[in-house]
C-alpha cells in the first residue's frame, strides 16, 4: 500500500510494501525545489547583487552561471541536504496501525523517516519552492542571503555563532535552510529574547546557550527529535484517515500519541506493542 | 540606571569590561531590548570607560574604537561583517551587522564627561528579510 499527502511544503509517502517482522513502513517527504539562476546584469560576465536582494544591502561581487557549474550547484545542494535529513528519524507508531500479517504472527511497523530533494530549473515543472541562487566571485565569503535567496557557498561548512569559549560553530546554511522549508523555526522561538509573537529571526531565537546555538535550527549542525516534526504530522494525518484495521485495531487504552525517535525501533507484535516495548535489537529468528 | 533586563552572559561582559577598556560582551537580546548590564552598573562597573580628549574627532574616534572592539568580542559575530556605522547624534552610533536572513541594528550610546566617554549597553532591533 502506498499513501499520498500533498502538503504545501513537501508532499508525503507512506509505503507499506517493504513491511515485514523485520522492516519499517517507509515514510517520505518529497520536496521539489525549483531553482533559478541570478547572473550578473546585462549579460556581463561579472557584477554585483545586494544582500537579501535588497536595495538597502551591501553589494557583492557575483559570477555568470555557466551551465556546468550551474548543474553541479545544484547537484550538490540536493545530494548532501538530502544525504543531511534523510533516515535520521523513525516514528514510534504508538498508535498501533498498519498492522501486517507474517504468517500467523501480527507486526505493527514503525516509520522509517525518509527525506527526498528533487531540484531542477525553476523555469518548468511543479515545485514546492523557488529559489534564486546567485554565484558568488571566489573573493567573497559571504552573502546575505534569505528563505528564497541563496548564494553558491550556501553549501559550505563556515561559522555561524561561537560557544561560550570562542570556538566557532559550524554549520552548513542549506541544510538550516531545508530545516525551514520543512516548516522548522529557529531553536530557541518561546525562549527569553525569542517570543512567538515576536520576531523570530531575532538573534535570541538563534539560541543563547552553547546547547542551542549547536542545534541545526540554531547556528550548527545537530539533529534533535524536534526535527522530525513534519514526518510526524505526516504519520499522524495518514493514520488519522485509515480506516479500522481487519488486521489488529488496538483498544483506545493501548494507543499513545507517535513519537519522534532517533533510533531504529524495529516492528513490534501485538504483546510488544501492547506491553509498550521499544524492540531496538533485532531478536533471534525475528 | 537600573534596567531590568539582565542576562547572564553580560555579567561577563562587565567583568571583562571592567578590567579592559573596551567590554567584550554578545550583544542584547530580542528587537529593542535594553542590553542588561544594569544591576552591575549600579554597582558602579562601568560597561567600559576611556579616557578621551575633548574634541569632536577625538571623541568620535573613541566611541568607534570602543564600538569596534566591543563587536570583536561578541561571541555571536558570525555572519557578513559590519555594514554600515553611522552616528545617529554626537553621542550614539547605529551599527548595522548583517547575518543571514536578517541585519541587526545596534545602537550604541556614550555618556560624555569632560576628558572620558563610558559606552552604556547597546540596544539592537532586527530587519528581517
Ligand atoms: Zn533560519
Amino acid at each position: 500500500m502506498v499513501l499520498r499527502k500533498r502538503y504545501p511544503r513537501y508532499d508525503a509517502f507512506l509505503d507499506t510494501r517493504n513491511c515485514s517482522s523485520r522492516t519499517n513502513l517507509d515514510l517520505t517527504l518529497e520536496m521539489r525545489m525549483g531553482f533559478r539562476p541570478i547572473n550578473p546584469a546585462g549579460g556581463a560576465n561579472t557584477g554585483t547583487y545586494n544582500d537579501y536582494g535588497s536595495s538597502s544591502g551591501t553589494p557583492r561581487q557575483i559570477v555568470k552561471w555557466t551551465a556546468a557549474e550551474w548543474n553541479a550547484w545544484k547537484a550538490s545542494f540536493c545530494s548532501s541536504a538530502q544525504a543531511y535529513w534523510d533516515a535520521k528519524f523513525w516514528i514510534d507508531n504508538r498508535q498501533g496501525a498498519f498492522a501486517l500479517k507474517v504468517g500467523k504472527d501480527v507486526f505493527i511497523p514503525n516509520g522509517y523517516c525518509r527525506f527526498k530533494l528533487i531540484g531542477s530549473d525553476a523555469s518548468a515543472g511543479f515545485h514546492h519552492h523557488i529559489i534564486d541562487v546567485v554565484r558568488l566571485a571566489p573573493s567573497e565569503n559571504w552573502f546575505g542571503s534569505h528563505s528564497t535567496l541563496y548564494d553558491s557557498k550556501d553549501t559550505n561548512l563556515v561559522p555561524k555563532a561561537y560557544d561560550s569559549k570562542g570556538k566557532p560553530i559550524l554549520q552548513r546554511a542549506h541544510v538550516h535552510e531545508v530545516g525551514h522549508l520543512l516548516g522548522l523555526g529557529h531553536v530557541a522561538i518561546g525562549q527569553r529574547g525569542c517570543p512567538v509573537t515576536g520576531d523570530t529571526n531575532a538573534s535570541p531565537c538563534y539560541g543563547t546557550s552553547d546547547q542551542d546555538k549547536k542545534s541545526v535550527m540554531g547556528g550548527g549542525m545537530r539533529l534533535d527529535t524536534i526535527h522530525g516534526t513534519a514526518w510526524l504530522g505526516a504519520f499522524n494525518d495518514f493514520v488519522a484517515a485509515q480506516p479500522q484495521s481487519p488486521i489488529y485495531a488496538p483498544a483506545p487504552a493501548k494507543k499513545r500519541a507517535p513519537q519522534v525517535l532517533m533510533r531504529r525501533a524495529y516492528p513490534r507484535t501485538v504483546a510488544e506493542f501492547e506491553a509498550g516495548t521499544l524492540v531496538t535489537k533485532l531478536l533471534p529468528g525475528r | 540606571m537600573l534596567h531590568a533586563t539582565p542576562l547572564g552572559r553580560w555579567r561577563s561582559f562587565l567583568t571583562i569590561a571592567a578590567i579592559a577598556v573596551a567590554g567584550c560582551s554578545d550583544r542584547s537580546a530580542a528587537e529593542n531590548l535594553q542590553a542588561p548590564a544594569a544591576a552591575e552598573t549600579a554597582k558602579g562597573a562601568p560597561m567600559a570607560e576611556q579616557k578621551c580628549e575633548n574634541d569632536p574627532t577625538s571623541r568620535s574616534l573613541c566611541m568607534i574604537r570602543m564600538i569596534l572592539d566591543h563587536v570583536a568580542q561578541d561571541p555571536d559575530r558570525a555572519g557578513g561583517g559590519i555594514s554600515e556605522i553611522k552616528a545617529a547624534s554626537s553621542t550614539s552610533y547605529e551599527v548595522a551587522l548583517p547575518k543571514e536572513g536578517r541585519i541587526v541594528h545596534r545602537t550604541y550610546s556614550f555618556e560624555v564627561k569632560e576628558g572620558s566617554i563610558r559606552m552604556n549597553a547597546p540596544t539592537e532591533r532586527v530587519e528581517s528579510f
